[in-house]
Order: structure tokens, then C-alpha cells, then sequence
């Protein structure tokens, strides 16, 4: 792995755990529903399943156009 | 004030990220002693900055425990109950997006340091089965939380606590918390 892309991961981890504090920190008061809840799984599953798709893609291309 | 805080802990990565191109680029082809130091501080501080950003996540999960837990026993448990709820939604959220971007990083690197086909592959295969465990996680953890909003009752948060201590182990075995 390159150290721009380790860095990368380490942005990344930066940035989740700077939203999860402050989303701990200025969470506010709201009747949340169920359905509020529920979107998440399927939030969350496209997300991935879109990133796995990208990542099957970009693979194929790499060796597609090497020799 | 979540603007602020994210800018500025993604303004420090990228600073890192542009010094530590500079310094792995120019120490290996000058190979002088100066930059061999400069490159030695980089790696300290990149693992400073790992320590950092587990110090700094580490509390916000155990404070989001700590509600779940203490919201039954506080004098107006109705409103400190549904407080709770929304605050595990949004740590969630947040956890589940964090995950998001670090997960499309990384295939990106699996893909990148592939040196053929099936062995790019194969990694992909093995990375995702830590994917999936923790998309099993947060989706036990989004249940949890539909489960505590429908019942309304104090049972149901320990649910929460414990589905989210799941994931969070999960995350933090990645580095990702």
C-alpha cells in the first residue's frame, strides 16, 4: 500500500470518528420511528454493494489492459 | 460545529498526507541523512495520528453506551430514553458512513497493489468477509434501534448498547475506530 493511500484510510478513520463524537455530542432530542431506523440497513447495503461493484470494475480494468 | 471539527481533522490529514508524499518520494532517490530523519518523524507521526483518532473515537462510542445504559435511570426516563435513541441513530449513521468511505478506500488499495488478476480477486473475497460482518453488525444495530423506537421501553436500549459494541469491535479490529 502507498503512503497516500495509507493516508487516505487514516483520513478516513479521522473523519468517522470526528462525525461519531460529534454526533454523540450535539445529538438532539426526536421521536425517532422505526423506519428512520430500518434505512439505515439498506443505506448501508447499497453503499457497500456500490464500492464492490467499483472495486470489481477497476480490477478487471487493470488487468484488461495489461498484456 | 460538526463542520468545524471534520474540517479540521481532515485538513490535518491532508496536510499529513501531502508532507508524507514529499518525504517517501525525496528520501529513497536523495538518500541523504536529512530527509531519512524527516521520513522516520513521519511514520512517528502518522502512528500519533492512528493513536489520535482511536483516543478520539474510542470515548464518543463509550459515552454512546454510557446513554443507553444510564437513560432508564435518569428522574425523566421517557425523554432521556428517546434522547438516547436518536443519538444511537446518528452515531450509527455516522459509524456506517465512516465505514462507507474507509471501505471504498481500501478496495481501492487491495486493487492497486493486486500484482495479477486472481490474486486481486482472492484479497477481495477475504476483505469482504470483514465487510460483511460488520454490514451484519450495523444492520443488527439499525434493528436494535427500530426495535427500541417501537417498544419504547428500557430493555430495548441494552439491545442497542450491545449490538453497537459488536460493531464497534469490529471497526476498531480494522482500524477504523
Amino acid at each position: 500500500m502507498s503512503t497516500e493511500e495509507e493516508l487516505a484510510l487514516v483520513g478516513a478513520a479521522f473523519e468517522a470518528a470526528a462525525k461519531i463524537w460529534a454526533a454523540v455530542r450535539d445529538a438532539k432530542d426526536g421521536k425517532i420511528t422505526a423506519a428512520d431506523a430500518m434505512a439505515g440497513i439498506d443505506a448501508v447495503h447499497n453503499a457497500l454493494a456500490a464500492n464492490n461493484a467499483a472495486a470489481d470494475a477497476a480490477l478487471a480494468a487493470k488487468f484488461k489492459s495489461e498484456p | 460545529m460538526l463542520e468545524t471539527a471534520t474540517f479540521v481533522l481532515a485538513l490535518i490529514a491532508v496536510i499529513l498526507g501531502a508532507v508524507g508524499t514529499v518525504l517517501h518520494f525525496i528520501a529513497p532517490r536523495t538518500k541523504t541523512t536529512v530527509d531519512d530523519v524527516w521520513a522516520a518523524r513521519f511514520d512517528e507521526m502518522k502512528a500519533f495520528v492512528e493513536d489520535l483518532v482511536k483516543r478520539l473515537a474510542k470515548p464518543a462510542a463509550m459515552l454512546l453506551v454510557v446513554l443507553l445504559l444510564a437513560a432508564p435511570q435518569t428522574a425523566c426516563s421517557a425523554s432521556a430514553r428517546q434522547r438516547a435513541i436518536a443519538t444511537a441513530l446518528a452515531t450509527t449513521n455516522a459509524a456506517a458512513a465512516g465505514f462507507e468511505k474507509f471501505d471504498s478506500l481500501h478496495q481501492q488499495a487491495i486493487v492497486t497493489k493486486a500484482p495479477d488478476l486472481e490474486t486481486g480477486k482472492a484479497e477481495l473475497a477475504k476483505y469482504r468477509q470483514t465487510q460483511l460482518k460488520i454490514e451484519q453488525g450495523l444492520a443488527a444495530t439499525y434493528r436494535a434501534i427500530a426495535t427500541a423506537a417501537t417498544l419504547d421501553d428500557d430493555h430495548s436500549l441494552a439491545g442497542i448498547a450491545a449490538a453497537w459494541a459488536i460493531v464497534e469491535a469490529e471497526l476498531h479490529e480494522l482500524g477504523v475506530l
